[in-house]
Formats: C-alpha cells, structure tokens, sequence
C-alpha cells in the first residue's frame, strides 16, 4: 500500500524524467550531423553522444531530477500539513523513509536506463552505431552515483524545512564539492570525484580519445558510492525518528 | 502588507540563493592562485585575470547559479497555494488575482536585481585581498543582463508553477523546458540564428557586446536584446496573470 502511495505521490516526476531523457537522447540522435558540423573541431558521433548525454545536456537534466526527486519527504509533508495523514498509517516512520527512498532510488536508476535503451536502439535509425554495452556502462556509473545526488538531498530534506530549501543547499554544496575536486592534491585520487566517475572523465577506466570505457569499471568506488548513499537516507531515518511531530 | 506576504514565503530561497551565489565569488576570487591553471588549462584563451573571472563567475558558474535561483524563485504561482491548502486565505484577502500575481511577479524579479548585484560587488571588494583587481564598471556592466536574463528565466517556472498543481511538479518541467530551450537554441538551425540564447544573453556573448577573445565590453549597444529579452519576459508574466484571472482554483 504505501509504495504505492509513493509512487503516486512522485509519479509526474519519474515519467516526465524519463520521458525527457529519452525526447534529449532522440533529439541528439537525430540532430547529430548539424551538432558535429557547428562543433569547433571534427567530432565523431560516439565522441558527439560522450559530450552531449553523459557529459552536458541530458546529465545535467538527470543530475536536476535525482536531486528534485531527492527533495521530498515527511518534513515537507510536515510544512504542506499532510504529514498527519501519512503518519496515521499503521506503519512505522522507519518504513516510510525507506520504502519512499527505494521508490526514489527506482526512479533514479529507471532514469539512468533511459539512455541505454534509446542511444542503440535509435542510432541505427540515423545510420550510427553506438554499443548497448557502452550505453549500459555508462548507465550503471549513472545508477551509482545519481544515488548519492538522490540521497544527500534525500537527507537534506529530512534536516531543513525550508521550501525547496534541500534543492538549493544539496546544489550548492556539490557545486562546493567540485571546486575542492580541483585542488591538486586531492586530484591525485580521481575515484574521490564523483563527477568524474559519473561520465568517466579523467578515469582510468576512459579512453579521452575515443570517448568510450576502456578498462574495468570501478567496482570498489561504486560499492563505496552506494554505501554512502546508504547511510545518508539511514541518517534521514533517525532523524525523522527521534523528531516530535 | 501583500509584499510582505510574499516576501516571507520567498525569503529562505532567496536568502540560500544570494549566500550560495557570495560563497561561489569568495571561493573563486580568494583561491584564484589555485583554480587559474586548470580555467586556463580548459579555456586556451584565459590568459588574465578578467577573463578568469568571466569564466568563472560572469559568463559561467555564477550565472549558471543565478539561473538556477531564479528557476526556484519562480516557484510561486497560486497552484502551489491549492496544495498547501492555504489557497482559501489568500484568496480571502482584499485583493484581485491580477495584482496577487503581478505583486508576486515584482518581487521576484527585485530579489533577482538583488542577487545580480551580489558578485560585481564581492570581487571588486575582495580582488585587492589577493592582490588583483577588477574595475567596478566592468562588473555592474553585467547588471541589465543578468537581471533581465534572470527575469526571463525566472518567468519560466513561474509560468510553470501558474499551469501544474504538483509543487515538484512544476520545478521538474521548468527545469527540463529550460533545458530543452538551452539545447534549441544551440543547436537547431532557424533558432540558432536568432540571439534567443538566454544563457549567452546574460553572459554578453549574444551581439558582440563582449569580445570573444579579450571579454572586455566592446561599447556596441545592447539595446534591442535587453528589449526583446523584457518583452518576452513580461509577455510571459502576462500570460499568467491571464490564466490565474481564468484558473478555477
């Protein structure tokens, strides 16, 4: 029952996210040989889909909707005065957060698919290839590390009540993140930059010329990526335990 | 009274927005020593400290942040009162719908003249703390800009937040149109012509207003964009005024 209230209560979200990731992936696709015409020096189409999907545009929108995703919660029932109605079901603020934070997280990594299923599928309608490998590559670093965006704001939400508050704060504060990634002696541990593992760049694991995933993924820094995840909506659950409302 | 109103369900964003756009000037004018070899080693033509600056907060990170507050400023639509169920009082005060939205409307985009005279002041104050410096001028001549482009990207979501009840609703396809409009413009041939770029807009790369390789102010006159970017703004805060005057609510 409950997941089904959380599905319904961020339904719009999830499928206007997928559906616009999808409509960019389509339209990069099919605007491919005007986008390498107008770029400044001779692009190839898989250097074309590295820049335009995982790297700008439909990364940004996906990095947006994880994080708007991430964003509601008890506390925002809380302001909205609904927070009586969903606490007055029989079930625990415990398995409201996490059945609310799975659902999130669902949406997040049916997100990250959408590129995997679009990108092959529809390059050979433009005449391109691009390897469904690649894509679901790039899609698995996407599930990883958009559940921390998902997550930190997830908690974030859960610490301040402030209207769209935890959107502002969690974007700042990653902005913050990728400044202290250019510090110098931190830029000597590439698997701590997060942005870097999300599209590859500067990775081991990427070829800078070719644009695509060369070596092993980074199994380690993704199972540490979702750990972290982990314990920032654990955090959001004692906090919304122990508060008096 | 009204003002008021609408300023205190709007301060937390604001007050987040302006501290985050003064953390990213702080922080890139106080460790410039550390940040200008990688802007100049991305950007081949960043060779002094203006250019820096530009790339770092008048023509990218600081507008991107700008853009990003007006998005979440715009959120205040009378659609996001129905779902917090306070829509009853405001509809019970004194006061037409027209002017509700147009009070709502005149108070954002102060809050976005506010937040765009935040950097031109921090980095001309702290420049000379790390020993450089940047004319006044050269700031304040974003102002129209980015308080126009600001304006215009704010009417956006506001737009956004007049027509979608859902309050995540209405950020999540403002957001997403907003990009939409960005890869457009970009990209697709009959827009690409035209100086519709709202983020070149307030960066001053649309019209030659800035010198691609020097991004000094180059005098040509702006006029016409700063017009054509108002009208569209307006028109678009007309249009919700419209709407909410013919919404049932």
């Amino acid at each position: 029952m409950y997941w089904y209230k959380s599905w319904c209560e961020i339904r719009t979200v999830i499928l206007l996210g997928i559906a616009s990731i999808a409509v960019a992936c389509l339209f990069i696709v099919f605007h491919q040989q005007s986008m390498r015409d107008q770029a400044s020096e001779p692009t190839t189409y898989v250097a074309l889909v590295w820049k335009a999907v995982y790297d700008s545009f439909v990364f940004d929108i996906f990095f947006i909707l994880s994080i708007v995703l991430g964003s509601d919660g008890l506390l925002h029932e809380k302001t909205i005065g609904t927070s009586g109605f969903t606490l007055a079901l029989p079930v625990s603020r415990r398995r409201i957060l996490l059945t609310r934070a799975f659902v999130g997280y669902c949406a997040v990594l049916a997100m990250a698919l959408t590129p995997a299923i679009v990108l092959p599928l529809c390059s050979r309608f433009s005449g391109q290839h691009y390897s469904a490998a690649q894509a679901l590559g790039f899609s698995l670093l996407w599930g990883c590390c958009g559940s921390i965006f998902y997550a930190y704001t997830f908690l974030l939400a859960h610490l301040m009540e402030g209207e769209h508050s935890a959107i502002l704060v969690a974007i700042t504060s990653l902005m913050a993140y990728r400044f202290l990634m250019a510090i110098p002696w931190l830029t000597h541990v590439p698997m701590l930059n997060i942005f870097g593992i999300v599209n590859g760049e500067d990775m081991p694991f990427f070829n800078e010329s070719t644009h695509l995933l060369v070596g092993p993924m980074p199994w380690l820094a993704l199972l540490v990526v979702l750990f972290i995840a982990s314990v920032f909506v654990f955090l959001a659950v004692r906090r919304m335990e122990t508060m008096d409302f | 009274m009204l003002w008021y109103k609408v300023w205190r369900e709007s301060s937390v964003r604001f007050l987040i927005s302006a501290a985050s756009i003064a953390g990213v000037c702080l922080v890139r004018v106080l460790f410039e020593h550390r940040f200008f070899p990688d802007v100049a080693h991305e950007r081949p033509g960043v060779h002094n400290y203006i250019q820096y600056l530009y790339w770092t907060i008048f023509g990218a990170g600081g507008r991107g942040l700008l853009q990003l507050s007006c998005l979440l400023l715009g959120l205040g639509g009378l659609q996001r009162d129905r779902k917090q169920n306070t829509l009853g009082f405001t509809l019970a005060l004194p006061i037409r719908r027209p002017r509700l939205v147009m009070t709502r409307a005149l108070v954002g985009y102060l809050q976005v003249f506010a937040l765009s005279l935040l950097p031109p002041f921090i980095v001309w104050t702290t420049s000379p703390l790390v020993h450089q410096s940047m004319p006044l001028s050269y700031g304040l001549n974003f102002l129209p800009f980015w308080t126009i482009g600001g304006f215009a990207t704010f009417s956006i979501t506001f737009l956004c937040s007049v027509l979608f009840t859902g309050e995540y609703t209405a950020l999540a396809v403002g957001s997403v149109s907003y990009f939409f409009y960005i890869i457009v413009c970009q990209s697709v041939n009959p827009f690409r012509l035209y100086p519709l770029h709202v983020a070149e807009f307030m960066g001053g790369r649309l019209g030659n207003v800035i010198d691609a390789n020097t991004l000094l102010w180059t005098g040509n006159s702006s006029f016409t964009l700063l017009a054509g970017f108002t009208l569209a703004a307006i028109t678009i805060i007309a249009a919700c005024t419209f709407i909410t005057t013919r919404q049932d609510l």
